[in-house]
């Protein structure tokens, strides 16, 4: 059987397009991603589609993207391979589904911010038209600088933010003005998703095994990472929390990771795909291994903080936002 | 198709071709031709990708007008690397940029080291990446994937320098003020990310 990348290049050159080759590999794997949110049980209607039709998702690819954006010529010009192709269409694919989803992760972020700025006293008012551009920048600047759950892309609805920076949200929104129109947070909330919310989908890093080894290897081998870090922490703290690190394993770091963020037990638990129950034991287990290890080592309290402290520099979590 | 028997463009400055997989490994990826090293015939390349939509402040965007390309296409200005011309795939090229931009987009990313681009760097058919990325985000992995399979189609001759981040590296090197564990949110993520690799400094 002749090379099918080779085939459906050749198809690409004579047809000045797509072909049927090319509608074929397209609808085999938009068919892919359609059984997974079946399976994951995902309405339809999230992505604006009336049912799970692959051909529905298959159209606004093609008018989309590998029309629209002429991304088929981008795959004709970089993949090498079937495989190579394959892994940019799925990217293109999920795409799709992340801008068509917008609306939805703007909903859910403002009924959870919502109910944090009524407990604030904030009440929807109204504005002189000429400060409402500057505010909707701000609120916009505000809202991308939030420090956002981890999304490896696997999971389409996962939480954006935890609730503790929800919380701070809302206090910086009450501080800048009590009474800021409810249709200017959804505005700004919908600008700032709208950039964030398409790059969530990139596949193209592993599934979430992968990605969370690669944060463990990428801190775990980080010799040089001591240097900076031996400053704030002293250079015996810091070593300590880099064993303790890669003793632990990739959903453990992960725990700690999501607790530093102030994130809850449902919260870790979508993360890590498990249920609230499995997650609080899970975030038992790994409380009491920590606390294990820092009473082997003799750690007295001053000296424990300080090596969680190093450790959470070292998973990535800044110091200022920390919230355990 | 192509006959087998065709002329190939030579390899020229602000041009965009695909560079190879080699025997290092990797995935072929696109790269904008920044510099012809005529000692050596090696040429310096600008890794780019099609991720508009997850391109940070360090990145540009770069129009259809501009490049003649028949997308557009991301400039990851922080990934500078040198490249073997046989390397390249000499059938085709994919677009190309004025020699003078190009020079111009290499002087005022060395020059702004850390954080995002200026805006002097910007005309209607170059924009700055708005992407927030964040440490371990779904960027930052995708990022790190795509400097991992840079450094495999490229090599660098100096193995104390780490591709474009030397200039962030000797800055560190050469003012101890800098090592002020502030200034490591000013440092671009990426050079961050290619100093923790080459054993410099904090992957922070």
């Amino acid at each position: 059987m002749q090379d099918l990348w080779l085939e459906m290049k050749t198809e690409y050159e004579l047809q000045g397009g797509l072909g049927k080759l090319w509608l074929a590999e397209i609808g085999r794997l938009a068919q892919q991603v359609v059984n997974k949110k079946i399976l994951e049980r995902l309405p339809p209607s999230i992505f604006g589609f009336p049912s799970w039709d692959k051909d529905d998702l298959m159209q606004l690819v093609i008018t989309d993207r590998l029309l629209g954006r002429n991304q088929a010529q981008y795959v004709f010009d970089t993949a090498e391979s079937i495989d190579e192709a394959r892994k940019i269409l799925r990217n293109e694919i999920n795409f799709v589904l992340s801008d068509h989803r917008v609306p939805n992760q703007v909903d859910n972020v403002w009924s959870n911010l919502e109910p944090r700025l009524l407990e604030l006293g904030w009440e929807s008012g109204s504005l002189e038209s000429d400060s409402e551009s500057e505010l909707h920048d701000q609120l916009v600047r505000l809202i991308l600088s939030l420090k956002r759950l981890r999304n490896k892309g696997a999971q389409r609805l996962s939480p954006l933010f935890a609730g503790p920076v929800l919380g701070d949200l809302a206090n910086q929104i009450v501080e800048i003005r009590p009474d800021l129109p409810s249709k200017l947070l959804i505005k700004a909330l919908r600008t700032a998703l709208t950039i964030i919310s398409p790059s969530l989908s990139i596949e193209d890093v592993g599934s979430i095994e992968d990605s969370l080894e690669l944060s463990r290897d990428s801190y775990a081998k980080s010799e040089e990472s001591v240097r900076m870090e031996r400053g704030q922490y002293g250079s015996r703290r810091h070593e300590i929390a880099r064993d303790i690190c890669e003793k632990l394993n990739p959903e453990t770091l992960e725990i700690v990771f999501q607790k530093a963020h102030g994130a809850n037990q449902s919260e870790i638990g979508a993360v890590l795909g498990l249920t609230r129950q499995t997650a609080r034991y899970r975030i038992e287990e790994a409380q009491q291994y920590l606390l294990n290890e820092f009473k082997a080592l003799e750690l007295d309290i001053e000296e424990s903080r300080e090596v969680l402290s190093a450790m959470l520099d070292i998973l990535g979590v800044r110091l200022s936002e920390v919230n355990v | 198709m192509k006959s087998k028997l065709f002329i190939s463009e030579p390899l020229r400055v602000g041009q965009i071709r695909k560079l190879r997989a080699n025997k290092k490994g990797g995935t072929s990826r696109l790269v904008l031709i920044a510099e012809q090293d005529r000692r050596d015939g090696t040429y310096l390349v600008f890794l780019l990708n099609n991720m508009v939509e997850a391109a940070i402040p360090r990145d540009l965007c770069l129009s259809t007008k501009l490049t003649s390309a028949k997308y557009e296409i991301v400039l990851m200005t922080e990934y500078l690397a040198r490249a073997h011309p046989e390397d390249f795939e000499l059938e085709s090229v994919l677009g190309s940029i004025d020699e003078k931009a190009v020079d111009r987009i290499r002087l005022i990313a060395h020059n702004n080291p850390f954080g995002k681009l200026p805006d002097v760097i910007t005309n209607p058919d170059m924009r700055i990446g708005r992407f927030p990325m964040q440490k371990y985000d779904s960027v930052w992995q995708f990022r790190s994937s795509e400097f991992d399979n840079f450094l495999k189609l490229t090599y660098f001759r100096d193995q104390a320098y780490v591709i474009s981040v030397d200039h962030a590296l000797r800055s560190l090197r050469q003012f101890e003020a800098l090592r002020a564990p502030e200034l490591v949110d000013e440092l671009p993520l990426d050079a961050l990310f290619a100093m923790s690799r080459s054993r410099e400094m904090v992957a922070a």
